[in-house]
């Protein structure tokens, strides 16, 4: 084998060591510090639930805004609470308007609603603030802090 | 507790930071002092273990080769030419390192070298080793021809072209087998080594370059220079007195003619006679003025040369020292005293004159070519020294002319070349009988060959060292 | 599972894959090293590395899920890189060496099973230091004990050698951390006023006193540097962080400088570590120690490393236990060195940081310890291989070859993992305390 290849192999070899590295101390910063909505390891709180019926399975919320994160979609089987707290089911450590529990989205007899958790800044479903849980209908722009969101059914 | 916590945290980045920085210590700011410790064998494993160009001579013969062996070296290297080219191309050991071209080449053989490693990435993908071959200006026929002419006698011949500083021959006598060296048994290589530092005749000496003698006469070619240089004299001008001995200033002692004889006459017959007196004369009237003048052939320096270990440092009177010690500027002006110079440096000084004052880098690598035999680098340093103006190199090479022709040099003449040359008779401390040198160039109207001669206590060098550099150059023109 | 449960297993599972990736990647670079071809096993080794990180992160999944996701990551790399030097350092080594990972990992799995609280640790807490006890001078015993390479570590019983100190470390960490918390108070109220210094009241320096002696008879009757200034170290860390007071930090240090310039007089062994860390260069015609050879090592490998496989380790003598990291320096150079201690440096930073999140004093003392037994043996070998200190053998945890450590520092992560683990959990509870208290509806799904 030549010299030159194992060279070459072994820089591959440390690469991957170190991007190893980097991801562990990105997790680390995640669980320190705040990091953008990032379902914090990417989509897989849409699979974990396992989906008890067919077809509502695909019920959730897709982000709006902000932009990095739009398209990001939750499942929402049950209930799943939103704000900046790490045992959130969406963590919007990022946004600075958003409270450390902020809201729950939840489901009731194949509708979806938005609490809110008694926030600092308020939920607001297509522009008004809500007090008690309402219910949300695909179209309807429902926004904690800075973060906007839309059911996807 | 949270914030104790911290602080027994912190304490312990801290140990890490320390630990860290000193890993940047030893594999950064260090890394290069332990790698190459003589302590350290590891690089030398590796190239002991790994294949190894071969070491050609410009004639095309194998100094140095390596052989797949099945022991744990995988290679092991052989020395086809033995005694004749050690000096050169030195040796390859595991206990002791390497010596010679072996050393000074190593990259390039090993194929370590920059050119060698990038020439091709198909190759490198492969994993097709590179290996570079040295090819020498050193000619295999011309080694012989300067061994059969010494004959066994202790000595050296150096010949060099003096346009390029390309070493033709080296040679010294006695010499070594490096085989037995690059042994892999390595208890038996180390006797080896032993017996060979032991032996009283030290044929590990590379007398050609790593051996300083008092050059006698032969450096006649270094005092006219000054002489001319400083305006002492003309080839003509002055007559200087014919006498026998010299009274030496602020000493009892004198210095006298070879065998005792009377002679002097103006610098041209002085040279060709090789009178004493006269160039006694010229080191006391040079006084201060010698010892630059001197520097400019090399003196007080070492020739840059492509091998390991390199050339040894030629002597001269201590500048600055005159005053005190008149005498011994004297005996430099007849290369005794405190001169002394390797058989190269005095090679280097006729090819100065050869080559119209200027001093080519001497070298014995010519080019580096790969395993296809294609030319990957040429090895062509520059000048190294302006020993004198072009004017002056010239009237020192018709006195030489003069000196095979009808002086004490006739026993280097060849029938159909002219040489040029200076022979000298060193008074030495080895022993009573004088080291004989000659020192030349040939064809002295184009030269092509400079070339100096020592036989280490044998006699007078017109006598002896002077049929030598025939033979040598018959051979070669 | 709850949301923040399967984010870190999930995360676990990545950066998990990406270990073995790496790890698998590593044993075949060594084999194209060796003999320009895949190794013959290796499928016999990546069969065995995959289902080991397999099983042992679906044990935290079903035993701890909320644990934190970087350590189990973390061991998996740094254990692989240690197995990939040790198999291109001889490959009977990394046989045995893949056994005992699989005993570390049934060791780890043990752990989480049957540790299912860890107050049940602290109820024990005298079996826990009578144990240890005896593990620590189990190898003394005649019969039983036996010296290895001039320290008397090892024990034997049976068919099976061990070095029983690896297993009294962990045991008398969880003593001391239940003993702490019981008399915290007591240790951090009494004062007694020398000049300006407050120090601890004499009579509640009983256990500095105890640990002090452990680590005498450590250092005296078992030759044992390196474990006497581990077992210390971490105690009087402990001792800190339970009684927040610093006088105990310089007590217990002035102790151990009296300890250990006493048994600089007294033992030869002692004075020869020194003056060869004072000077190791040996004269012309003497052989090199492993240190010099390690400090060369170092040097020959620079920057970016000579390679695996490509070096030459196998110049420093049993170059597969102390001086592991060597060998990494030399064949991967700085940055496989700094990589290694980047590795450590998350791994103790995140046991801290399971100790300051953690709610109960017990936990937050126990991972204290846990964390500094790894966090000191790592830089009293480190700074011995790199000359920073004089050199003590111990093993570097999860890389270097051996048993009992590889076994004792599995089980070390799986109790950090057990406190992540209990910490998520209460704080999940709160949450959803909270988030039920806010609520105007009924919780839970439909």
């Amino acid at each position: 084998m030549s010299e030159g290849l194992l060279t070459v192999l072994k820089f591959c070899f440390l690469a991957l060591l170190f991007l190893f590295l980097v991801r562990v101390v990105r997790v680390v910063a995640l669980e320190l510090r705040a990091a953008p909505l990032t379902p914090v390891d990417a989509a897989t709180p849409a699979k974990q639930r396992s989906p008890k019926r067919k077809g509502s399975a695909q019920r959730g919320v897709r982000v709006v805004e902000p932009a990095q994160l739009a398209g990001q979609t939750y499942a929402v089987d049950g209930e799943i609470t939103v704000g900046r707290a790490t045992g959130c089911g969406i963590v919007l450590s990022a946004d600075s308007y958003a409270s450390q529990i902020h809201a729950r989205v939840f489901r009731r007899d194949d509708d979806l609603y938005v609490e809110d958790l008694g926030s600092t800044n308020g939920t607001f479903v297509n522009g008004t603030r809500i007090s008690t849980p309402v219910r949300v209908r695909r179209g309807d722009r429902v926004q904690f802090g800075q973060t906007i969101v839309e059911p996807t059914k | 507790m949270n914030r104790s916590i911290r602080h027994v945290g912190w304490a312990v980045v801290v140990l890490f930071l320390a630990l860290a920085g000193n890993l940047v210590y030893l594999q950064v700011i260090k890394a290069d002092e332990l790698a190459n410790d003589p302590r350290n064998i590891r690089t030398l494993i590796r190239d002991f273990s790994g294949p190894r160009g071969d070491i050609l001579t410009s004639d095309g013969e194998v100094v140095a080769r390596s052989v797949e062996v099945d022991d744990e070296f995988e290679f092991q290297r052989l020395y086809p030419l033995g005694g004749l080219m050690s000096h050169i191309g030195g040796y390859f050991s595991f206990s002791r390192g390497s010596t010679g071209v072996e050393a000074a080449y190593n990259d390039e053989l090993t194929g370590r070298d920059f050119d060698l490693q990038v020439r091709n990435l198909e190759d490198f993908v492969l994993g097709k080793e590179n290996t570079g071959n040295v090819v020498l200006s050193v000619s295999a026929g011309a080694q012989r021809a300067a061994a059969d002419a010494l004959a066994g006698r202790r000595g050296s011949v150096v010949v060099l072209d003096p346009n390029n500083g390309e070493i033709i021959a080296m040679y010294s006598n006695p010499t070594f087998d490096p085989q037995p060296l690059a042994s892999h048994d390595i208890a038996a290589a180390d006797a080896e080594f032993r017996a060979l530092e032991a032996d009283p005749a030290k044929p590990d000496l590379a007398r050609a370059y790593r051996e300083i003698y008092p050059p006698g006469s032969s450096f006649k070619i270094v005092t006219s220079a000054a002489a001319l240089d400083e305006g002492l004299a003309t080839p003509t001008e002055p007559v200087f007195p014919s006498i026998s001995e010299l009274t030496l200033p602020l000493t009892n002692t004198t210095l006298s003619n070879f065998g005792n004889g009377v002679c002097g006459g103006n610098l041209t017959e002085s040279f060709v006679q090789s009178c004493n007196t006269t160039f006694g004369q010229l080191g006391l009237e040079l006084g201060e003025q010698f010892p630059p003048d001197m520097e400019r052939f090399g003196i007080y320096d070492a020739p840059p040369l492509d091998l390991r270990p390199g050339a040894a440092t030629s002597t001269g009177p201590e500048p600055g020292s005159f005053a005190q010690n008149q005498p011994l500027f004297a005996f430099a002006g007849i290369g005794q005293g405190e001169v002394a110079t390797t058989p190269l440096q005095m090679a280097l000084a006729a090819a100065a004159v050869a080559n119209g004052g200027r001093i080519a880098e001497p070298h014995v690598g010519r080019e580096i070519r790969d395993d296809d035999g294609a030319v990957i680098s040429r090895i062509r340093p520059g000048d190294w020294m302006t020993a004198m103006p072009a004017q002056t190199a010239a009237e020192i090479a018709a006195m030489m002319t003069e000196v095979v022709q009808r002086g004490t040099g006739t026993a280097a003449a060849l029938p159909d070349v002219t040489v040029a040359g200076k022979t000298g008779t060193a008074e030495n401390s080895q022993g009573p009988v004088d080291h004989a040198w000659f020192v030349g160039f040939a064809p002295a109207e184009a030269p092509r060959y400079a070339i100096a001669v020592i036989v280490e206590n044998s006699g007078s060098g017109g006598v002896v060292a002077a049929p030598v550099a025939a033979q040598v150059l018959g051979v070669l023109l | 599972m709850t949301p923040l449960a399967s984010r870190r297993r999930s995360t676990e599972l990545g950066l998990g894959i990406i270990a073995v990736i790496l790890v698998i990647g590593g044993y075949v670079l060594v084999g194209l090293a060796e003999n320009a071809d895949l190794p013959p096993d290796l499928i016999a080794i990546l069969v065995g590395l995959v289902g080991l990180f397999f099983l042992a992160h679906l044990a935290v999944r079903r035993f701890a899920p909320r644990a934190d996701a970087t350590l189990l990551p973390l061991i998996v790399v740094l254990n692989g890189i240690g197995f990939i030097v040790i198999a291109r350092l001889d490959r009977d080594l990394a046989r045995v060496q893949s056994v005992w990972a699989a005993v570390g990992v049934a060791a780890f799995i043990g752990t989480l099973v049957l540790v299912r609280r860890v107050r049940v640790l602290e109820r024990y807490r005298y079996t826990f230091l009578l144990v240890g006890i005896g593990f620590l001078l189990l190898p003394l015993l005649p019969g039983i004990g036996f010296s290895l390479n001039g320290a008397r570590l090892w024990a034997k019983l049976g068919p099976i050698t061990f070095q029983p100190g690896e297993a009294a470390k962990v045991l008398l960490v969880v003593f001391f951390a239940a003993y702490l918390v019981e008399k915290r108070e007591l240790l951090s109220s009494g004062t007694l006023r020398v000049g300006r210094l407050r120090l601890p009241d004499p009579k509640h320096l009983g256990p500095l006193l105890l640990i002090w002696g452990f680590s005498l008879v450590v250092l005296v009757f078992e030759t044992d540097l390196g474990s006497s200034l581990l077992f210390f170290a971490v105690f009087v860390g402990m001792l800190y962080v339970a009684t927040q007071r610093f006088s105990y930090v310089a007590v217990g240090f002035g102790m151990f400088a009296l300890g250990a310039l006493l048994a600089y007089q007294l033992f030869n062994h002692v004075q020869e570590r020194v003056a060869n860390w004072q000077d190791p260069w040996p004269a012309v015609g003497e052989g090199n120690s492993q240190l010099v050879e390690a400090l060369f090592g170092f040097g020959t490998g620079g920057f970016a490393g000579r390679g695996l496989g490509l070096g030459n380790p196998d110049r420093i003598p049993v170059v597969e236990t102390d001086f592991i990291f060597a060998a990494i320096g030399e064949e991967l150079g700085l940055l496989g060195t700094a990589a290694v201690l980047i590795g450590f440096l998350l791994l103790v930073g995140t046991g801290f940081r399971i100790a300051v999140q953690a709610q109960r004093p017990f936990s937050k003392l126990f991972a204290t310890g846990l964390t500094t037994i790894i966090g000191m043996q790592t830089f009293v070998i480190l700074g011995g291989v790199t000359r920073l200190i004089p050199l003590t053998g111990i093993t570097l945890p999860f890389v270097s070859y051996g048993g009992s450590s590889l076994v004792a520092n599995f089980v070390i992560v799986a109790l950090l993992l057990r406190i992540s683990d209990e910490t998520a959990a209460s704080a999940e509870e709160e949450l959803e305390q909270q988030i039920r208290q806010r609520s105007s509806v009924g919780m839970g799904a439909s």
